[in-house]
């Protein structure tokens, strides 16, 4: 079994920014289920970079706004 | 629970359903008589048979009543998301499954071909096979599931 991911992400902030988007609507924009969302939100799951540059065009912000990668936690 | 994690869950619980039956037809004679008088083939072929149409018939009832579920609880359009909707975590997910309960069945398949080298009787070799095919399947599954609830 994979270890949780340490990459971290504002897609809960960025719905909220964006009226409130449900996980369902997100999920709609960018094809896949709302549980796969959920789990991309919650650092369960790291989607594929197709997938997190869909997600940041919905947001139309840059990648690096939407998710983060923490190198100096060593 | 996503309609693929309902899928496999009934998928487990009809397979155990299934090798449960045949443990109950063959288990019992293994007291009684000799393994090579033991008759087994004919609840191992149902058991095949039946696990497959009766996973078939499961994975259709399920689909059908999670696609009125969801229609009554959110709409036609949730059903439209949901269903037939195999994302990149979900094919993700099959093959982390799949791979794990493949290993299992090859290491079925060695034993199989050790138990054939010694000699043992077809009983054993058949059981085997069966129980290791089982087996995969059952891991495969149960790997799924976990990945669905936990670090996939």
């Amino acid at each position: 079994m994979s270890k949780p991911t340490k990459i971290t992400n504002d897609i809960r902030r960025l719905r909220f920014d964006a009226d409130e988007m449900t996980q369902a609507e997100l999920a709609k924009r960018i094809g896949v289920t709302r549980q796969t969302v959920l789990a991309i939100e919650q650092g369960r799951y790291s989607p594929s970079l197709e997938v997190a540059f869909k997600i940041a065009s919905v947001f139309k912000v840059p990648l690096e706004q939407v998710f983060q990668y923490p190198l100096n936690d060593e | 629970m996503s309609f693929y994690e309902r899928i496999n869950t009934a998928g487990l619980v009809t397979s155990l359903l299934v090798l449960a039956w045949y443990a109950m037809q063959v288990v019992p004679q293994m007291g009684e008589m000799p393994v090579a008088e033991i008759a087994y083939t004919r609840p191992m072929i149902y058991a095949v048979v039946v696990g497959v149409i009766l996973s078939i018939i499961t994975a259709i009832l399920v689909s059908v009543g999670s696609a009125i579920w969801l229609t009554v609880k959110e709409g036609k359009d949730a059903v439209d998301a949901e269903f037939g909707n195999e994302d990149e975590r979900d094919k993700h997910i099959g093959r982390l499954g799949d791979a794990m309960g493949g290993h299992l069945l090859s290491v079925a398949v060695i034993g199989a071909l050790v138990l054939i080298w010694m000699e043992y009787d077809t009983f054993w070799v058949a059981n085997c096979l069966f129980i290791g095919a089982w087996s995969s399947a059952a891991l495969g599954t149960v790997i799924k599931l976990f990945a669905y609830r936990g670090a996939v």
